[in-house]
């Protein structure tokens, strides 16, 4: 089992993020036929992979207000059953991926 | 169609390259009209910016018309003149929305290379590397221009693209240089580097109420050009043994206001010290040769400010910090924050308080820019600037 963390910062209100997070579409591809198993609306998300999901996991996102006008902080912990040591790089990578969606509208490439 | 690409150390060639085409419905692709070789582009050519692969498109200054647009590019249409920053910006995140536009949070992909050099990432730019995004660059026919609803600045018809293309980068980069050093009435500045962006960070001082403006070089003919077109007073760093104690004495011993090292990485100087730079750079053990900027720390004024918009890639040695704190000196510094500048400079233009062409010593075609870039390296012909043409 391999255990990361990580945050990032979306310039968006947390109620519209939370709202992008619930509809399992736009989540991450750790999230891809998840479910949810715990929820405090607007500030908290956990879900485990279902049986026969390529990587198991177990995770949770947490939201918070950023200061001023810096959008919200998300915090993930992740915990997959996995070897390597690939699994922080790849979820800073589906985090920045979601930002840019988030913010933009697209992927950046 | 034919692009400039990076083959190796002093080596590019223009070649058959794809078509960019739209990749994001925020994108747009534009047939290039005019595009140039940029100071910083020979830190390229000269190998000692990372991450650059063979085969990777040239060029971050470039303007042409506007060929195609995705469906989320609302403000631009086929046809269109535009000239392009060379920083690319989402116009969305918090660095954006605060004119931090180099440092947009979201236009480089490789952001996740960058913040491993670096610390964080900066914006994607075109044709910088792939620290800086891995973008096709400019100097081509056509280029893909992502985020086309933020950057590209329209042209009306009746501006000559060599007025327009220096918006992209370095009449920006000039003028931020200036406008950090906060010119106060009776202040002198001094300018390292009186290449094209030195030119116009001069000009620009001037515009912003500079008293006096020192330019720096060991060129004789650029040293002339910012005397004759800038007002500029001169200094050639080879006819003395210390630059900082010539400006000190150049300024009756308070040494100048404000200092803008408009050289970067790749300096040059004299003696021992710049043999110990070069060798340690040769050696990979310095990734930059500081001088200009070492310099500019000694000579600056107590409590003065010295404006970094010289291009450096990574870490220096025998940094004067002392100096700085002991001092109260204060940096700035920063990749341009091109769309900040875009419209206030092309009305100074169109008004005529600022004539980008004068610092342009050679067109040459697309296919010749081989040519160019060795031209440009050797200051050959008295070479200042270079347009190219496809």
């Amino acid at each position: 089992m391999v255990h990361v963390t990580k945050s990032i910062t979306v310039s968006c209100p947390r109620q519209q993020l939370f709202q992008a997070w619930r509809h399992l579409e736009n989540l991450p591809r750790f999230m891809e036929h998840a479910e949810i198993t715990d929820e405090q609306p607007n500030e908290f998300l956990a879900w485990r992979s279902r049986d026969g999901s390529d990587v198991q996991n177990l995770g949770s996102v947490r939201l918070r207000d950023a200061p001023a006008d810096r959008g919200t902080e998300i915090e993930v912990d992740l915990q997959c059953e996995t070897t390597g040591g690939k699994m922080a790089a790849c979820l800073a990578d589906d985090l920045r991926r979601m930002k840019q969606v988030i913010e933009t509208g697209e992927v950046t490439r | 169609m034919k692009a400039t690409c990076w083959m190796g150390k002093k080596h590019v060639e223009v070649r058959d390259v794809p078509d960019p085409q739209i990749l994001n419905q925020r994108d747009a692709v534009v047939r290039v009209t005019s595009t140039a070789i940029c100071g910083s582009d020979l830190h390229l050519y000269n190998g000692f910016i990372p991450t650059m692969k063979p085969g990777d498109i040239l060029g971050h200054e470039f303007m042409g018309e506007v060929m195609e647009v995705g469906r989320e590019v609302k403000n631009l249409k086929p046809g269109d003149r535009v000239v392009v920053p060379f920083t690319i910006a989402c116009g969305k995140c918090w660095h954006c929305r605060h004119e931090y536009f180099s440092l947009c949070e979201n236009s480089n992909p490789n952001a996740a290379l960058a913040e491993k050099m670096m610390g964080h990432a900066a914006s994607g730019a075109f044709g910088y590397s792939h620290q800086a995004g891995g973008y096709a660059g400019g100097q081509a026919e056509f280029a893909r221009v992502p985020f086309a609803d933020v950057g590209p600045l329209k042209i009306s018809k009746d501006l000559s693209d060599d007025h327009a293309l220096f918006l992209s980068d370095i009449l920006p980069t000039g003028y931020m240089g200036a406008e950090m050093c906060n010119i106060q009435p009776g202040d002198t500045v001094a300018v390292w580097g009186c290449g094209p962006v030195g030119m116009f960070a001069i000009q620009s001082a001037f515009l912003l109420g500079a008293e006096r403006v020192i330019a720096i070089d060991r060129f004789g003919y650029r040293l002339d050009l910012a005397r004759d077109k800038c007002s500029a007073e001169t200094l050639n760093y080879e006819e003395v043994d210390s630059v900082s104690d010539a400006l000190i004495e150049m300024t009756a011993g308070r040494g100048p206001d404000a200092c803008i090292d408009a050289v970067g990485m790749e300096a040059h100087s004299h003696g021992f010290e710049y043999m110990y730079d070069r060798a340690k750079q040769a050696l990979s053990l310095e990734t930059d040769r500081p001088f200009a900027v070492r310099e500019a720390i000694m000579a600056c004024r107590n409590g003065g400010t010295i404006a970094i918009i010289g291009v450096y890639a990574g870490v220096v040695d025998a940094f004067p910090l002392g100096t700085i704190m002991n001092r109260s000196l204060t940096i700035k510094s920063g990749q341009c924050h091109v769309h900040r500048y875009m419209r206030p400079l092309l009305s100074r233009i169109e008004n005529g308080e600022i004539d980008p062409t004068m610092v342009i010593t050679h067109r040459l075609r697309l296919a010749d820019a081989a040519r160019g870039y060795e031209m440009f390296l050797n200051k050959e012909d008295h070479c200042e600037k270079v347009v190219l043409r496809p």
